[in-house]
């Protein structure tokens, strides 16, 4: 009979319960934790004594082995028990064990098959999630049956564990109550790796991951997810905070999910946004899924033609914008497109030039309503990556994107099929 | 108005979009093993088993909410609820359960899909192979969904039941139909019991709940869709209930009064003489081809789907088979090794069905066991979870199973 520091979960759950003179109280029937550090720490046993439960402070508790390999858990000399949990506990067995958790390191959701805990400066923590095979024959009590079948094979029967500061919970799916369950750890992910994650959980999980996002976070992993999962979201997220997350993405991408979700929904969003965000966003909803129209970036760069170089220079560098949309600067005639002037012959030209005189006023252009198939032929024709798009009025309303071009064929052409 | 046109068809879309997991898992109940059931049922013993059907419609519609209650509240499958409530010992037992019942009736079906070929000419040694392998790189490359509508097109000339019942001569007594589906007769033999429990396991089938869950889940209908994703389970076990009426009804007033006991699908389709003529074992053969392939294609995936999520490991067709070993070998395992024992020389493809639907009777209590208690739990469900009413018919569906289960042993030794 030894004492033992560090163990599986699985080994004491529903495992007798001793007393100092070593008559059984009852079983372990779980354990409360409290979740607030990197390491959940045990709090009390929930014991089960016939139908009865009452909860013992884990202090008073000591967890030995016997010879043959047996756990159970004895009780120290004082001890502090109550009847009722406190509100909101989180259980290990109820809410952690065989449920899913996110492996922040792997990338993946993964299921947990057993908890290994151990003491640390005298309190128990949960110190590793066990998401291998070898996890689900210890539940099934045949671990070292396991074994010795694998060294038949001359193989190692190893373990999978994911250390717990790795390991993101997903508690949810309580009957009101609200658990302040912060999803602190997922905040150093990537983008792209939250969205394959948010994609793989159920309704529930995503939601909550999603909302517990900031919104600019919130805005990049939106543009990750598939189709249907952004429908999901934005139609259970609260309106205010779906506009907020809106908002910050680019406006084409935009039009197109709100275009996929209930009318009445996309209304509250327009509404709730910012005006002259929704306005420009309405008006690329107008346009038919193949126009050109329905895809342009309508923040391009434009300036006046009586404009010289220094000033164009000058709000370049404060506004910033991206790389792949600064490669030309339209150049408009009270808002009518007139010319266009490459970046590079921006920066060689003379600083007071003005963009009249240098401008090219042969330009390639796209109509609104063009479909994107003639988008692609002129962009292939004349080798250029991104083109200006005007209205019957010749006004320039906006760019679009080889990119966003070859994007939307491809998507298209999924669903033509 | 153009506008206002398009918003109202996208509606109708949306509502279509929610009304649909029920309809397929319907489709696919009609497989094989429903179709030559019914027609057993009806051709030996008449109208005499009507009342059963009655009592396991209402049974079905009932268990079916249920799934379709969890599926919206929870946003998770069957397994998944099942592992997070019963731990691993009692997932290991409910998907063994599963995989059992489940490679039961995928067998019953390649038999459907033997039977059906041989109405044609075709030898079981080339439909079945064949079949298999088309099974199994549709569903692997990802194509599936394409085939499905074909499939499920095939399925309607059960439909046909319905009118045929219809153009019988002479026709069913119409007041003894109506009395027999209210009034329990149960015979105290082995044959008899075998067949109810046969009807029972086919009508509602372990892997449906587990399919049913799963397709809502996918669509990412949650409790705002509820009303829309309820009427779709009432409607297509409704519907379902009706075909499978007129089935047994088409059969028992052509053959059992003919004296004729089905024990080939050729045999079965005769049933479909008063409408189709001569072209009766076409449309039946059609049918019954149909309805085999598209379960043969859904339940090994589907109960790939459930194990391997039940136990946290890699599923999706997305994957290579060496990054999901699980899944891919599920599903591989069953379809080969089921097409391969309908290969075996000498077997009564009629009887191989009936008796995987039996399987499948008397293990699918336990699923609805495990679903009654998980509808009942108030840290899952909350305030959705089961009346009284809902309690009480779910439960009388498996106690009815039990005790047919009970009667069989018994009558064993009578």
């Amino acid at each position: 009979m030894t004492f033992s520091n560090n163990l599986f979960f699985s080994k004491i759950l529903h495992k007798d319960i001793r007393n100092l003179d070593d008559s059984v109280i009852g079983n372990l029937n779980d354990v409360l934790i409290d979740s607030r550090g990197i390491k959940p720490t045990l709090t009390a046993i929930e014991v089960k004594s016939g139908k009865r439960l009452f909860y013992i402070n884990c202090e008073a508790i000591q967890i030995y082995r016997s010879s043959a390999n047996k756990y159970y858990l004895q009780l120290g000399s004082t001890q502090v028990t109550f009847t009722s949990p406190p509100e909101n506990a989180i259980f290990l067995a109820k809410d952690i064990l065989d449920r899913q958790i996110i492996d922040i390191n792997g990338r993946k959701v993964e299921r947990v098959n057993d908890i290994r805990i151990g003491l640390i400066k005298d309190n128990w923590a949960v110190i590793a999630a066990d998401i291998g095979l070898r996890g689900l024959i210890r539940r099934l009590g045949l671990e070292y049956a396991g074994i010795m079948v694998t060294n038949l094979l001359h193989k190692e029967f190893h373990n999978k564990l994911v250390v717990w500061d790795d390991v993101q919970p997903l508690i949810s799916n309580r009957d009101n109550l609200k658990l302040n369950q912060p999803y602190t750890k997922l905040t150093t992910m990537h983008a792209a790796d939250i969205a394959d994650i948010i994609e793989d959980l159920d309704q529930q999980a995503q939601i909550e991951v999603f909302k517990s996002l900031d919104t600019e976070q919130a805005a990049d992993v939106l543009e990750e997810v598939e189709s249907d999962v952004q429908k999901a979201l934005l139609e259970q997220l609260p309106i205010e905070q779906a506009a907020d997350v809106l908002e910050m993405m680019p406006q084409d991408e935009v039009a197109d999910i709100l275009e996929e979700i209930t009318d009445i929904t996309a209304e509250k969003l327009l509404i709730e946004m910012e005006e002259h965000i929704s306005e420009e966003i309405r008006e690329l909803m107008e346009y038919d899924d193949r126009t050109v129209g329905s895809l342009m970036m309508t923040d391009m760069m434009s300036f006046d033609k009586d404009e010289n170089v220094k000033s164009v220079l000058k709000q370049l560098r404060k506004e910033q914008p991206e790389e792949d949309i600064t490669n030309f600067v339209y150049v408009t005639d009270d808002k009518k497109l007139v010319g266009v002037i490459s970046l590079v012959d921006l920066i060689h030209a003379k600083s007071n030039r003005v963009l009249r005189s240098m401008m090219k006023t042969e330009i390639v252009i796209l109509r609104d309503n063009d479909k994107i198939e003639e988008a692609m032929e002129q962009m292939q024709k004349y080798n250029l990556m991104i083109l200006p798009v005007v209205d019957e009025n010749d006004d320039l309303i906006g760019i679009v994107s080889l990119m966003d071009i070859v994007y939307e064929y491809i998507r298209l052409k999924k669903v033509d099929v | 108005m153009k506008d206002k046109l398009k918003k109202r068809w996208r509606k109708l879309i949306y509502i279509f979009g929610i009304i649909g997991p029920g309809i397929i898992t319907a489709s696919a109940g009609n497989d094989a093993g429903g179709i030559a059931t019914y027609a057993t049922v009806g051709a030996n013993y008449g109208y005499k088993m009507l009342w059963g059907l009655t009592i396991i419609a209402v049974g079905l519609a009932v268990i079916q909410e249920m799934n379709a209650r969890m599926a919206v509240v929870t946003g998770k499958g069957l397994s998944d609820l099942i592992r997070e409530k019963f731990g691993v010992k009692l997932t290991l037992f409910a998907m063994t359960i599963l995989f059992i019942a489940n490679f039961g009736v995928v067998l019953g079906d390649f038999a459907g899909v033997a039977a059906s070929m041989e109405l044609f000419g075709v030898t079981k040694y080339i439909s079945v192979p064949l079949v298999a392998l088309f099974i199994w790189i549709l569903v692997t490359k990802g194509s599936y969904i394409k085939v499905e509508k074909i499939l499920m097109l095939f399925t309607f000339v059960f439909f046909g039941y319905i009118f045929a019942a219809f153009m019988v001569k002479p026709e069913p007594n119409w007041g003894e139909v109506a009395l027999s589906a209210v009034t329990p007769t149960f015979d105290m033999n082995t044959g008899f019991i075998l067949t109810f429990i046969g009807m029972i396991g086919t009508t509602i089938t372990p892997y449906m709940q587990f399919y049913l869950q799963a397709a809502i889940v996918d669509k990412k209908l949650g409790l705002k869709d509820y009303k829309y994703e309820q009427l779709d389970v009432y409607i297509s076990s409704l519907w379902s209930n009706v075909v499978q009426f007129f089935i047994i009804v088409c059969t028992a007033a052509t053959l059992y009064v003919a004296g004729t006991h089905v024990s080939s699908a050729a045999e079965a389709a005769l049933a479909l003489k008063p409408l189709a003529g001569n072209y009766a074992f076409i449309l039946f053969g059609a049918g019954l081809f149909g309805a085999s392939v598209l379960a043969a294609a859904i339940i090994p995936l589907s109960t790939s789907y459930a194990i391997t999520e039940a136990f946290g490991w890699e599923s999706g067709v997305d994957y290579s088979f060496k990054e999901a070993p699980a899944f891919f070998g599920i599903y591989t395992f069953i379809i080969v090794i089921s097409a391969a024992l309908v290969l075996i020389p000498g077997l009564n493809l009629m009887n191989l069905i009936l008796s995987t639907q039996q399987i499948a009777g008397v293990l699918t209590p336990i699923i609805i066991i495990f679903m009654i208690l998980l509808v009942n739990d108030k840290r899952i469900m909350g305030k959705y979870i089961n009346n009284k009413l809902q309690n009480a018919i779910s439960s009388i569906t498996v106690i009815l199973i039990i005790a047919c289960t009970v009667a069989l042993m018994v009558a064993q030794f009578l």
